[in-house]
Parts: structure tokens; sequence; C-alpha cells
């Protein structure tokens, strides 16, 4: 073991470079993801007529091809991971201006573009974690000026997608945009006077998006006041929950989730609830808090700019993805499409959240190449 | 720009310059200490969730949500007697991907619900889909009985239940509901604002004379073939309606299944011309107004011909006639000459006085107008003085006439207990009172009405016989027979109305003596003794009584005569 551990080969010095714990709890998550869209799906396949295993074999798929991929991701350096998340960021903003003009139209919103036997793919997915990086490099400048002017470039950029966001319309997306943007300024060390009239453009943005889309409005009027509209979709979340008590119904026993719109997608947190209790839903938030410290614990062990700012701001985005996925199965937030992490149902989540996992373990590895480097530059 | 990794310390410079980053990593941190917060605020609701209890999930059943709506009010009548609650039943679905065997699930069903579809039950079940509706609104001993089968895939979800115990006897004074559980006809409609926000609402009526009225009506209904039945009784004192029944009526349980015949409510929901028993307000406000007795002669010798109207008597008597007498016979010809002594407007006064032209709403659904002449003027006095030319509701009527009877006051008509009412209006004289009451006796003993005498009663009342109008002309062979009836005359008790749509005595088209006059002594049998109403036997009247015992089995009213049996 000790021999395997010190050779050399590349293989083995990245494995015993990357964070391992966070990588089998990324596995064991998506592996458990499997199984909850397995039973979760069912009631839904019949909606959209198709077999019930549909949607598991699908999701397989996107296993089969998301995990890898992270794997791959890892192996980036810094500097590999900057000018992927440029390229990716390129690609991203074609495919988002893209659905504009030949989106598909699901629910009211076009936020899909198909692409060939891929299916129908997300684009502003993949925009978050390649703008969090960008945002970093921009931010990570060496001296104040550089800074501002980075400073300056990413809010235009911010302003230009949340303005394509609104066309399409996806508020949430603007939110979440415009959150984790914010705590990255933060995180950099941005003054209080720059970040609280920014605070302050919040409610200002939340007010247009409230007068404006009228989806909008009605989600915060019944999330306000629930008699004032349909809210079968939070009631029937809440009721799974009850339905499912602590110890859940069993696998595949859930029966509220039959009527639960989205249950394997938005509300698939509600269906963990029902079928296998609380007290799984709450270890799968502790699952969530693991992979959340061990990387940030590695992250503060790293001493770069763009590192710290990029790997907290993903991290952030991940943790808001939680936060509010499971805050609206909770009704602790109003209604918005957002996927559970390596949880939900959907290739584009599920691969766009591969990314960030990947490129927080390409971050935060340590004894890399560089550090070896490194080690060498100090001890010859 | 350009990312140059660790180009501080590719400078060699020492480590503890290289602070810069401490700043990041003090900010990162805290953020991160936010989130912690928030994952563990998530936690505490989820474990908050769980300890939510109440929630019992019955075996593989979809839950879904019990109505938080308010339960609705009951309708009691004046004694307290519950005429319409609201239940819990079960309703009946199934999951059919579950079913496994859908022939024996079908089999099993129709064992427990006999009367249930068994293709369309078949149907259902091998509907793609998890959930179909089976039967609505079971028993609990219907749900116990199919839950006992041990089918997989059905399950029942709770429901509330709009019962009507007493079924048709009260159809058109308590109406129905719709779906959704709103009121849709009768005080269910008129009073929805306080059911519907889990008020009680308590009624005039008493059952027991709305059970008695109804036997009444639909012997007579049966009787004389007539299209259409309906009766009113007030209580004079207080103006409340006691019992109101029109036939057709419907089942309130199954509103829906009804006809629209059965739908209307003729007690309010129609305006008729009442014919003779109008005449009643002629020679009433003769008495009051122009200090007439009833001794007054009148001439009767022959019928009156004005412009191209004729006004003649069916039975005439060709002299002249008592004031009394017009009554006694009914003379068309008599109460037109005592008409034509009035001024212009007299007449419409003295009507309105006693609220006949009012739309009075009392708490059924339907209220209709009164139809009234635009010209009204000496010969539409003259009709207008037996009945004709003139239509009013039959609610309206009972009222006026009970004022003629009662103490000289009229009162606002009340079907609903708990409603404001307008206070007693003087509009005849008590000497007036005692002449009308003697002159009501006087029909019942000597006139048109002796067939509404029950032995030992003292009764009063008048018959109305109008022939029908259709299309403008009057049909001979049509009519609609009526009697108002007091009960007892001395110190009334009940005033009713009974009104006979194109009833048949016999061959003959019946009218007002023959087809309703019977009809209210059967009534006045059945209601005096629920009343308490002892009837005064003398010694020259027969020792058996014709009166019948009245049995009461369930909701079927069983009567027969003892007397017939000793």
């Amino acid at each position: 073991m000790k021999m395997f551990r010190l050779s050399g080969h590349p293989l083995v010095r990245w494995w015993w470079s990357i964070d391992r714990t966070a990588v089998f709890v990324a596995l064991g998550l998506m592996l458990l993801g499997l199984v909850i869209v397995t039973t979760a799906s069912s009631g839904v396949a019949t909606d959209y007529d198709v077999d019930p295993y549909y949607f598991a074999r699908r999701q397989l798929l996107f296993f089969a091809l998301s995990f890898p991929f992270m794997l791959l991701i890892t192996w980036l350096s810094p500097r590999g991971v900057r000018n992927t998340a440029l390229v990716l960021f390129i690609l991203a903003a074609i495919g988002v201006v893209a659905t504009l003009f030949t989106g598909e139209e699901t629910k009211g919103a076009t936020r899909w573009i198909r692409l060939g036997p891929l299916g129908a793919v997300q684009p502003s997915e993949f925009l978050k974690p390649a703008f969090v990086i960008l945002t970093a490099w921009l931010m990570s400048g060496e001296d104040g000026a550089s800074r501002m002017k980075g400073f300056l470039t990413s809010m235009g950029l911010l302003a230009v997608m949340c303005a394509l966001f609104m066309l399409q319309p996806n508020f949430a997306m603007v939110a979440v945009f415009g959150l984790v943007w914010w705590l990255q300024c933060f995180i950099c060390g941005a003054p209080l006077r720059i970040l609280v009239p920014m605070v302050l453009m919040g409610p200002a943005v939340l007010a247009l998006a409230y007068t404006t889309l009228p989806h909008v409005k009605s989600r915060i009027q019944r999330f306000i006041d629930p008699t004032s509209g349909d809210t079968f979709q939070v009631d029937q979340a809440r009721e799974a929950f009850m339905s499912g008590g602590f110890m859940g119904r069993g696998p595949g026993e859930g029966v509220v989730k039959q009527l639960l719109p989205d249950a394997h997608t938005d509300f698939i947190f509600a269906v963990v609830g029902e079928e296998f209790g609380i007290i799984a839903c709450m270890i799968l938030l502790v699952l969530y808090g693991v992979l959340f410290w061990r990387s940030f614990s590695r992250l503060m062990s790293q001493e770069d700019r763009f590192i710290l700012l990029a790997g907290s701001g993903l991290l952030v985005l991940f943790g808001v993805q939680i936060l509010v996925n499971v805050g609206v199965a909770l009704h602790i937030l109003p209604t918005t499409g957002m996927s559970l992490p390596f949880i939900s149902y959907g290739g584009s989540s599920m691969l766009a959240l591969s990314i960030v996992m990947g490129y927080v373990l390409a971050l935060t590895r340590k004894g890399g190449k560089h550090v070896v480097k490194s080690v060498k530059d100090v001890q010859p | 720009m350009t990312y140059r990794p660790r180009a501080r310390r590719l400078d060699n410079k020492p480590k503890v310059q290289q602070k810069p980053c401490a700043g990041i990593k003090l900010r990162a941190a805290f953020v991160m200490g936010l989130f912690v917060m928030a994952f563990c605020g998530l936690q505490v609701k989820l474990v908050t969730l769980g300890m939510l209890d109440g929630y019992e999930p019955a075996g593989n059943t979809i839950q879904t949500r019990l109505s938080a709506d308010m339960r609705r009010g009951d309708i009691y009548d004046r004694n307290g007697e519950l005429l319409a609650t609201t239940l819990n039943t079960y309703s009946l679905y199934a999951d059919p991907k579950t079913i496994m065997d859908v022939g024996e699930a079908v089999t099993k069903i129709a064992g427990v619900l006999p009367d249930m579809d068994t293709t369309i039950l078949r149907d259902r079940l091998r509907r793609k889909g998890r959930f179909v509706w089976l039967r609505r609104n079971l028993t609990p001993q219907q749900a116990w009985q199919i839950n006992a089968l041990g089918l997989p895939g059905l399950g029942f979800r709770q429901e509330m239940a709009r019962v009507y115990p007493h079924q048709s006897l009260l159809a058109h004074a308590l109406g129905s509901v719709n779906n959704e559980g709103q009121g849709i006809a009768g005080v269910e409609a008129t009073e929805e604002e306080r059911l519907s926000q889990g008020q009680d609402v308590h009624l005039a009526l008493d059952v027991r004379l709305q059970q008695a009225l109804r036997d009444s009506l639909m012997e007579t209904l049966v009787k004389t073939r007539a299209k259409a039945v309906w009766g009113i009784s007030m209580e004079p004192d207080t103006g409340e309606i006691v019992a109101a029944v029109s036939l057709p009526d419907f089942d309130p349980n199954h509103y829906g299944s009804a006809h629209e015949e059965q739908w209307l409510n003729r007690i309010s929901g129609g305006v008729y011309e009442m014919g003779s028993t109008f005449k009643l307000f002629t020679a009433a406000e003769m008495m009051d107004r122009k200090g007439v007795s009833p001794d007054q002669a009148y001439d009767c010798t022959s019928s009156i011909s004005i412009g191209r109207f004729r006004i003649h008597d069916p039975y005439p008597k060709s002299r002249w006639l008592t004031l009394t007498e017009i009554l006694r016979y009914s003379s068309n010809i008599g109460a037109a000459r005592m008409a034509d002594t009035l001024d212009e407007g007299e007449q419409k006064r003295f009507l309105d006085e006693l609220h006949l032209l009012d739309r009075t709403d009392v708490g059924f659904s339907h209220v209709a107008t009164a139809l009234t002449p635009q010209r009204w003027k000496r010969i539409q006095t003259m009709t207008i003085a037996f009945g004709h030319g003139i239509a009013v509701s039959p609610v309206n009527m009972v009222a006026a006439v009970s004022t003629l009877v009662g103490d000289g006051n009229w009162r606002e008509p009340s079907l609903i207990r708990d409603r404001a009412h307008a206070a007693p209006q003087r509009v005849v004289k008590p000497a007036t009172v005692e002449r009308m009451r003697n002159i009501m006796r006087d029909v019942v003993e000597n006139g048109t009405a002796t067939r509404a005498k029950v032995l030992g009663y003292d009764i009063g009342g008048k018959t109305g016989t109008a022939e029908k109008n259709e299309n403008g002309a009057y049909l001979k062979d049509k009519h609609l027979a009526s009697f108002v009836g007091v009960v007892p005359l001395d110190k009334p008790r009940l005033v009713t109305l009974i009104m006979v749509d194109e009833g048949y005595d016999g061959e003959k088209p019946g009218g007002g003596g023959s087809v309703a006059a019977p009809a209210f002594a059967s009534f006045v049998r059945r209601a005096a003794p629920i009343l308490g109403i002892t009837p005064q036997i003398t010694g020259d009247m027969p020792l058996v009584a014709e009166h019948p015992r009245v049995q009461r089995v369930g909701y079927e009213t069983v009567s027969f005569n003892w007397g017939a049996r000793r």
C-alpha cells in the first residue's frame, strides 16, 4: 500500500492529491439520486406517457457520463480551470442567447435548446460555474486598480446575463447569479460602501420582476398568502413529509408522490421525505454538509486569491442550490425550479453540478503538480 | 490580464508577508458559517415537520386534503326538528394500476353496491392513470363493507354530504345544495350567508303540520288527477308560515335528478288569478270603508254588460242578494255591483294595504311579482272584485286573508324565525273581522264550501274557481280551484290556502267547492289534533265521529277511519 502510495505514476499521484472522501460522498449522492429518481419518477412517467423506468434509465445514462467527466475535470490545474471556464462561459452564453430564438418552451419559459441526440440542454446551468470562476479570475488581481477593473467588468457581464435571463424569463436564475456574485464580492473584500448599495439593488430587481413577470408575482403572493391561489404543489409536498414521518413509508411505497407535479425534479426532496423518511432527509443534508466542509477546510489551506475566490464561489453556488431546493420543498421559500444537486433528475443539472464539483476538487488538490514543484523549489 | 499562480511565492518572499489572503479566508469562513446556520435551520424545520401528528395514512390510500371549509349550518323547524344537516361520508376511488383482477373487483364491488353499472365500473378500473372515482358519498356501512372486501387498490376519501332526513317533505322550503355545498334553491340559497358560516337556521315550519298538509294534498292530487296541487298554512297571530307544500315536489337529497316542473315552487314562485276568494276583499272593503252592513242587498237579477265584457253567474239566483248571500252563493254579479260603488283607486289602495301586490320574499328562492292591470278603471275594478284580471301569489293571499280574520292587523309572512320583520299594520276594524268570520262561517255552513266541513270544528272559508287563461282566452274546462279556510273561527289558529290546478271531480272539471274544499277538510282532520283543538261535539251530532286516527310510521303516514270500523 505504501509502495502504491509512493508510486510516481501520474494516476497514483492524482489519486492521492484529490479529496478522496469528497469523491466518495459525491459518488454516494449520485447513486442515491439514481435510486430516488427511479421511485420518484414512476408517477410522473404516467403523466408524460412514458414507461415507468424511462426517467430512471436516462438518469443512469447521465450519471455514466457525468461522474467520469467530474473525475476528468479534477485533473485540471488552476490555470486549466480558468481556461476551460472561459470556454464554457462563451459556449453557454451563446446557448442562452440561442434559447431566446430557438428555445423549446416548457411551462411558460424558454430555457432549453435541443442539441441532437443529447436531448434538450439548459445552457444557463453551465453558465453558473463558468461565471463564478470568471468572476474569481477578474477579481483576483494583484492591485486595487486591476481588481476594480475586474469588478466593473464582471458587473457588466452580470447585468447582460441578468437581462438575458429576464427575457427567458427565469427570475430565479437572476436571483442566484446576483446572490452568488455579491457573496463573491464580499469575500473578495469589496468595501461596504459598494456592497450595501448593491444589496439595495436586490429589492429593486425583485420589485421589477414582481411587477413585470406575472408568474413571479403569483408565486410570491401564493407564498405569502396561501389562500390567494393554487398551492397544490407545496401542499402536496408538505403532505408527503407528513405522510412519510420520521421513518418513511418505504422505497416505492410513496402515494402522495403520485399526485405531486415535478416529483422527480424540483420536489424530489419531498419524495425522499415520504418514502425514506425525515431521518433520511436529515442524513442527506448531512452528506451535503460533509462535502461542503471537506472542500471548504481544504480550500482554507490554499494561499492563492484566485483559488480561494473561485473555490468559495463554487461552494456558495452549490450551497445556494441545496438551500433553495430544500427550502421550497419545506415551504420556507416561494416555489422556484431549482434542482437538488446530484439527486434531481436532469442531464443538464447533473452535468453542470459535476463540473462544479470537479472544479472544486481540482482547486483543492493537495500535493499536486505545482505543490510538488514548489517543494522541490524549496528543498534542493 | 494574465493569471500567474504563486507569483509571490516564486519571488521567494517570506511566508509572513502572504497575509493578504487572510482577509479572504476570514470572509469566506463567515459566509460558510451562514450556510452552516441555514443548514441547521433546515434540519430543525424537518424535525418539526416530523413531529406533526394527527396524520395517519390509512393503508394503501392516497391521502387527499380534507377541506378546511367550515361545516355548513343545520336547518331546524320550529320545534327543533332537524331538517337539513351535513354528514361525513366516504367516497370510493381506485388506483387501476394496483387492481390485480378487474373481473373479481367488479363482481365484489357490485355485490356491495348492486345499483352500480358493471360495464362503467369495468371501464373505469381498466382506465390508464392512477386515480378514478368509483362512487361518491357512501354510507359508513357501505364503506365498511367495501373495505372488508380486502381488494388492493381501493381507497376512500372523506367528504361532507348534505342530508335531508325528511326527504321530499320540505322540498321547496329547504331547496338544496350543489356539489360544492352551496345553496341553490330554497332556504339553502336564501340563507347561504349564514349557513356557510356555520350558523344554524330555524324555520317557522312545523314538520307535523307540513306532513299533514302534504298528505292531504297528495291525496287530492291522486284523487282529482290534478296537474299540480299546492297549499300554504299561516298562523294569523304571528304571520309565521307553519306549512307550505307544492306538488309535484322533489327529494332535496337528489335535487339534480328532478324535473323542472318539480323544482317550481308555486307557493311564492307563481302568481295566479285567484277567482272568487277575492270576493272576501271586496266584502271587507265595503263593510270596513263604506260602512255597508252584511244585510245590504244588491241587484243580481241579470248579468252585467259593459262594452265587450259580460259579467254573469254560473248558477244565477236572478234576484237581489245581500252581501252575505253574494259570498254564500259566490255571485260575480253581486261582487261587481258592490265594487262599482267604489271610487277610482280605492280598490287598489285597499289591496295595497293588504300587501297583496307586493313582491314578498319570505325566504323561498322563487319570488313572483303580482300582475295588475295597466288600466285600472271601472271594468277592471268590477272584474277584480271577483278575482279576475289580477294575479297574486299564494303567500300574499294567505297573509291578506289572515288580516281579515285574525285581529285586523297585517303581519309580514315569515318562513325563517330569526329574521327581522315589519311591525303589524292595522288594516280593518275589529268589527269588520267579526263580520268577516260570520260570512266565512256561513259560506261553509250554507254556501259553496259545505265539503270543507269537519264535524265538531268551527270552520270558515271561501271557495274560488278561476277559469284558466291560456293565450288570452278563458277556458271553460280548465279550472284553477282554490279554497282559503280558517280554523277555528272564534280564535283562528291557522289560515290555509289550497289550490288545485286542473283537478277533476269525477268527470267534471273540479271547482273550489268540489276539489279544494275537501282537501282543506282532510287537512283539518289531520292538523287539528296536532294543534290540540278539541272538537265541540254537541248532543245532536252523531256519536261516531268521522275523524281518522293518524298513525305515523317512519316517513309514511297511514291513516284509516276508525269510525267505519266500529
